[in-house]
Parts: structure tokens; sequence; C-alpha cells
């Protein structure tokens, strides 16, 4: 009796596997307009915005709305495709979580930080080009990278941004201070535990501004290169050529490097630190 | 040294992030109240699956980081389940499970080193067990815990600011923000240690006085 | 205290082959006990002997492993012993004749957080879900009765010892219960306070009421009770009027037992003079 249902449970489980494989079908490839086709659908652009980060994002103290060159940007974008752009507030932290979690569609302004790139897609052509500096207490004078990589010096770095990257590999002599966000490394600096803090030249022009710093162009220049990035899916080929389109389509008209220089002048951001053949 | 003159100037977003502070405290306080009753209430449950899942809850909440539960909330959802949630619903999910583990733990404290005279007494005179509780047991219980549910509350008032990491515009996230822009961040994380001052202290006096009455 | 006619009635409160082992101590073997109505009935022993786990039986305070116990007829206990489900009795049937059993505590047990007169009210206010204008006026008789009216808005802790077990038995009253359960009434009293709750005991045992009193006061039980119950390591070892238990004992515990306490009835004779 026992033989006989056995042998019964296995002819029944031989039919569900036959039946279950005349349903799968064979793996197709994948549509690569799937991502494109969502986003004008869903008929929204959803670009992650974060406070510290002027002048690339910069909120309305009283409105609360958003703006700065990065939303320039998306909006340019959101234009094209015919979606409404819809800010999406985060850190640079939680980024990476945010494409796997599906919360935004693009990032502006990404060093192509091949960590995050096990999860995010990177555009290969930046969108511009800043160089590394530092903001440093005044009377420093050390202007080169070789001469910051020594141990009797004290660098500040954001944690998980790029710069952090930057000091650990051209300065590991140095002593590096991580910090949560840019105002505690001025803090640092103020506090006497730091003697420069790694930037973005922009973003060095802008402390160095607020707190009377002096900016340095360590030598040689190094330059850091920042593009776009998008969620790493099926279906995001076309998407991916499109934006690259864009981006050289902005480069090439200069469009790119003008918001830029025109965003800085803006801000009262000061860049004739800059070298004449230094371009974004 | 020091200039102070930016926080009166970034008062209004100061008293913003207050109110964002406040709201967060009062809801996931009450929600957190709410439920630590119940998961004590299940610990007690004579139905031994039920106390399991109760003191499961209680473990799950109170041994792993708030700060964890909060990226959790807003970012496991999405990405395991498919589930979008908002961040607010993730802030209010997040803290008030967590409280609610701390709170059953008192009440559940405060159920069971009552006098056991309390429900003989309820008991002998006919009561079921939701009226003893009602009528007698959780009155009780609530009055003599009074102190630790204070301070719990005090906690989850300093838990809400961790709420900053997923950018929910708290008095933590307001100081980062106008720090941000003016570069003075021992001016604004001290302004904010003292509006906590300020709402803490009287609170504190407030709780005392409330268990004194209620002896 | 009753006549002789009423004790031929069918008994109020049967208890039949009750036993209850805390682990390997059993604390009651095979007891079978009645309380006729009218009766007062003591219930003597030494510390451990099982009176107390006994009292609390009867209206399932304790739960006990086996037997039979009846009020007015209706089980509110009733399993054999290798026992298996309790005869089907639900909850509610269990509340409903604990409704009408009344008990009053060695520690008073009232509730703190309401007054002389919120005590008094809440159980019929809750459980009997009675009116509120009724319970008063009848709350406020018991506590006269009791001799507690003028101390109805107080709060419990202002009260001294025999002042709440007063209290305590005027809520009791306060259900009308068919029978009135006493756990060492007044061993938690000072001796001053005593006679004042003994007396009020005294006068509802006048009354007719139906009472099971566990006590270590040998006068009360030689002057008052029509019955005196001797338990002994969780058996009966001597039952029957007191005067024949106490004063004449033929069992050499309830000698030794009775030897300890002999002071205590000459306490108690003013008290009775009507």
């Amino acid at each position: 009796m026992k033989f006989s249902f056995m042998n019964k449970l296995a002819s029944a489980f031989a039919a569900v596997m036959l039946l279950t494989a005349s349903l799968v079908q064979p793996a197709a490839a994948t549509d690569p307009n799937l991502v494109l086709d969502r986003i004008r659908d869903s008929g929204e652009l959803r670009v992650p915005v974060m406070i510290g980060e002027e002048p690339g994002y910069i909120r309305d103290r009283d409105s609360g709305e958003w703006g700065g060159f990065y939303m320039d940007w998306a909006n340019d974008i959101a234009g094209i495709l015919g979606v409404e752009v819809v800010p999406v507030e985060t850190t640079w932290g939680n980024l990476a979580a945010d494409f796997q979690a599906k919360k935004i569609d693009i990032a502006f302004g990404l060093n192509p930080n091949p960590k995050r790139g096990l999860v995010v897609d990177y555009l290969s052509v930046p969108l511009f080009t800043d160089a590394w500096a530092i903001v440093a207490k005044p009377g420093f004078d050390k202007k080169n990278w070789a001469d910051l990589n020594d141990p009797s010096v004290s660098l500040v770095v954001q944690k998980g941004g790029t710069m952090q990257v930057v000091a650990e590999a051209l300065t590991p002599k140095a002593n590096i201070v991580v910090v949560e966000d840019r105002p505690l490394g001025v803090l640092e600096m103020q506090a006497g535990r730091a003697d420069a803090m790694v930037l973005a030249i922009f973003d060095a022009v802008q402390v160095a501004k607020q707190t009377g710093g002096e900016i340095i162009l360590p030598a040689p220049m190094l330059l850091n290169p920042a593009t776009i990035g998008y969620a790493r899916e099926e279906g995001n080929e076309g998407y991916e050529n499109w934006l690259t389109n864009w981006v050289n389509q902005q480069r090439a008209l200069g469009l790119a490097q003008g918001k830029l220089h025109k965003s800085f002048e803006a801000h009262g951001i000061d860049l004739s630190i800059l070298p004449p053949e230094f371009s974004f | 040294m020091f200039d102070w003159s930016i926080i009166t100037q970034n008062a209004d977003l100061i008293l913003k992030g207050l109110g964002i502070t406040l709201y967060y405290t009062v809801v996931t306080t009450a929600l957190g109240l709410a439920i630590g009753l119940l998961v004590a209430l299940a610990q007690l449950a004579r139905i031994s699956a039920i106390s399991w899942i109760g003191l499961l809850f209680v473990e799950f909440f109170r041994n792993v980081p708030l700060l964890v539960w909060l990226l959790w909330s807003y970012y496991a959802l999405p990405i395991f389940l498919d589930i979008n949630i908002s961040k607010q619903l993730a802030g209010i999910t997040a803290l008030s499970l967590y409280g609610a583990a701390y709170y059953a733990e008192i009440l559940r404290a405060g159920i069971q080193t009552l006098d056991p005279g309390q429900t003989d007494a309820a008991r002998a005179l006919g009561m079921s067990t939701t009226q003893s509780m009602r009528r007698i047991i959780l009155p009780q219980a609530f009055r003599r815990m009074i102190p630790p549910l204070a301070g719990q509350t005090i906690i989850q008032m300093k838990n809400t600011t961790l709420l900053s990491v997923l950018t929910i515009p708290d008095l933590l996230y307001q100081a980062g923000y106008i720090a941000s822009f003016t570069y003075r961040p021992m001016e604004v994380y001290t302004a904010i240690g003292v509006v906590f001052l300020i709402i803490l202290i009287p609170s504190n006096y407030l709780a005392r006085k409330l268990e004194a009455h209620s002896q | 205290m009753s006549t002789p006619e009423t004790l031929q009635d069918k008994p109020l409160v049967s208890i039949r082959n009750l036993s209850k082992s805390y682990g390997p101590l059993k604390v009651l073997r095979d007891i079978d006990v009645d309380v006729h109505e009218g009766e007062v009935v003591a219930l003597l022993g030494s510390s451990g002997s099982g009176k107390t786990t006994l009292l609390r039986c009867v209206n399932l305070l304790e739960n006990p492993d086996c037997g039979r116990i009846e009020i007015s007829g209706q089980a509110i206990f009733n399993q054999s012993a290798g026992g298996d489900d309790k005869a089907g009795i639900k909850q509610k049937q269990v509340n409903t004749l604990r409704s009408r059993v009344g008990m009053v505590f060695q520690h008073f047990n009232l509730f703190p957080h309401m007054t002389v007169l919120g005590n008094v009210m809440e159980g019929p206010r809750i459980v009997l879900k009675e009116d509120d204008a009724s319970n008063r006026k009848r709350a406020m008789e018991y506590l006269e009765k009791v001799g507690m009216a003028d101390f109805a808005d107080r709060m419990p802790h202002r009260l001294s010892g025999g002042q709440k077990q007063r209290v305590s038995i005027a809520r009791a009253l306060n259900m009308r219960p068919e029978v009135m359960l006493f756990d060492e009434p007044t061993s938690a009293l000072d001796p001053e306070l005593v006679g004042e709750v003994l007396s009020t005991m005294i006068t509802l045992a006048k009354e007719g009421m139906t009472m099971l009193v566990v006590t270590h006061e040998l006068g009360f039980a030689l002057e008052v009770a029509d019955r005196v119950v001797f338990l002994d390591q969780g058996t009966i070892e001597a039952e029957g009027p007191p005067a024949d238990v106490l004063l004449h004992p033929t069992n050499e515990r309830v000698q030794s037992f009775v030897n300890r306490f002999h002071a205590t009835a000459e306490l108690m004779r003013p008290l009775l003079q009507d």
C-alpha cells in the first residue's frame, strides 16, 4: 500500500514538472527601451536633492524650492522626455540605496567611484570635470601633493566621498581625518586638529569664502570627472545611450561649461585661481 | 569667536524643526505605548504561541539599533518587497515599533509586580480577565510605571534626531542645514542642545508631579 | 446562627473528593465538606494544613487537581482523577458563580485607586452592570452596617487595618452573595482592631449569612460557629459542633492545637452579650 502511494506521488510530481517546463519560455533579449518608456509613462523624472551641496543643489530657504545647476540639467532632460522633475531629498551616503530601492531615476555629479559602481551604472562620458583642491588654514604653504604626503600634515575629508579616496591614494602618509559632513570638517580646522580640507575646487572656493581659509590647487593638478549615474536594471541601454548623447551635445555646444561658469559667478565664487588652460 | 546672530537669523528654521521633532515624538510615543501594551499583554497570555510572539517582538526591536530600523523601513521594503513607503511613514513605523519594545517591558514589569491580591479581589467579585485588566490592573500598573514611562518618552524624543538620516526635517536636520550655509556648526548644535533642555527639563518636572499626585 | 431544621436542607456549598498537590506536596487529600444555608463553619488547623487552599478552591481562586465543587447545586468545578477536560465548565459560568460568593481576604485587597464607596460599588457596577443610583444607595447601607459610612469618600490608604477590613466586608456584601468566605480576616490586624471586625462578622452570622471562615480565633469558633472543621496535613481530622471538637477533643492533633490557644476564648465572652 505504501509502495503504490509513492508511485502515485512520483507520477504526480513528474506531471507537474512537465507542465511547468512547457510554460517556461526561453529567455528573450530585453527591450532596451524599458527604462526610458517607464520614465516617460510615469510622467516623472525623480532626481535626488541634498542640502549642503551649493551651488549644485540650492534650496530656497523660505519657499523650500530646489534649484542649482544640477536641477537646471535635470529640468532640461525632463523637458526633452516630456516629464516633470520630482525632487527626492536624500544624502550622498544613501544614494546607492535610493537607486536600489527605485526611489530615483538619475543622479548628477557623481565621481565614477568603483565601489558604488558595483550597484550603480555610470555614463562613460563626464558631464564636467573639476579639479581637486584644498582649503587650508592661513599660512599653510605646502603646494603640491608630494609635500602633503607627510605625517606632519593633517587633512580632513568627507566620509564616503571621493575626496576620501583621493586622500588615501595620494597622501597616505598624512593624518587623514574623516568627518560626517562639510561643516564638521570646517570645525576640525577651526579646532586646530586639521591643516587643510580636501574638496572639489568650486566647493573649496565656497568654503574659503565663508571661513577665510586659503585655497590651494595642489600640483600636479588632479582632475575630478563628474558624470551621471543611473540604476542598474534590465532595459536601461536605451536610457544610457540617450543620456550619453545628451551629455555629448551639452559639451560640444559648450552648454555644460557655460552653465557652470554662470552658476559660479552668480554665487559669487571666484575661480581665478584655476589656470587659464583649465576648462570644465 | 562665537557668532550667535546666525541663530537669531535662522530661528524660524529651528522652530520648524522643533515642530517636526515634537510631532514625531508625540505620535510615536502614543503609538509605541499602544503597541507596547498589546505586546506586554501578549507576553502574559496563557497560550504560549502568543507569548512567544510577544517575546520575539521585544528581542527583535530592542537589540537592533534604531538607525538600522530606520534605514530598513525606508529602503528594505522597496528593495525586497517592492513596497514603496514614504520617509514619513518609515520614520513613524521604525520609531513606534522601537519604542513599543521598551514600553512593553516597562508595562509588563508594572503588571507583573502588582500585588497578586488585587487580581484575587477582582476575580473574587466575578470580574472577567478583561474587566479586571481594564478596571483594576492596568490603571494601577500605569500609575506605578510613570517614572520609567516618562524616562522612556524622553529617550524617545532624543531618538527622533535619527530621523534626519532619512532627511526628515527635524531639529537635527535643520541644524545640519543651517550649518551647511553658515559654516558655524558649534553655534548651531549648541542651540539645538539648548532647545532640547528647554523642552525636556519642564517635561521631567511635570512627570515628577504626576507621579507624586498618583500616589 | 442557624437552627437545627435548616441544617437538613441541601447544602449551599458542596465539596466532594477534592485533591490538590503543589508538585510533590499533597495539600488537599480527597476532602469532602458541606456548608448548609445559614451555617457558620469555622475551618481550623495549623499553617500548611491546607485550610486556606481549601477555602480558595471554593471560588476557584486555586485550581484543584480533581474533585467536584457545587454552589447552590451548580458545579463550578468537576474533574475526575487522571483529569481530562473540566467537564466543559466555561469561564463565564465560573465568573457568574464567583459573583455569588463573597470573599474577604487576610490583607483586605481594597482597590487603592478608588474611594471607599468606589470600592464597594465596583462589583455590582462592573460585574452585575447595575445602575449607579440603586447601587450607591445599597452600598451606603452596607457601609452604614459596618460602621464606615462616614468614610465613603476616603481613599483606602488613609484607613486603619480594621477599617479597611470592614470596608472589604461591605464590598463583598454589596454583591448580595449567597455565601461569604473569610480567609483569616483578623490575622493581619493589630489586636485592638480585631474586635471591630469580629463584631461585624458576628452581626452577619446572627442575620443568617452562610459563612465559611478560616481563622485562628478559637473564641470566635467556639461561640459563633455552628460547626468546626479541623484540617491537618490535607485531611479532615475532626468535624462537628465547636464545643465537642474543641473542648473535648478525641484527636491528639486537635488537642495540641487547642492547648496553644486557650486564652483567646476568654476574650470573646464580652462581645457575645446580646
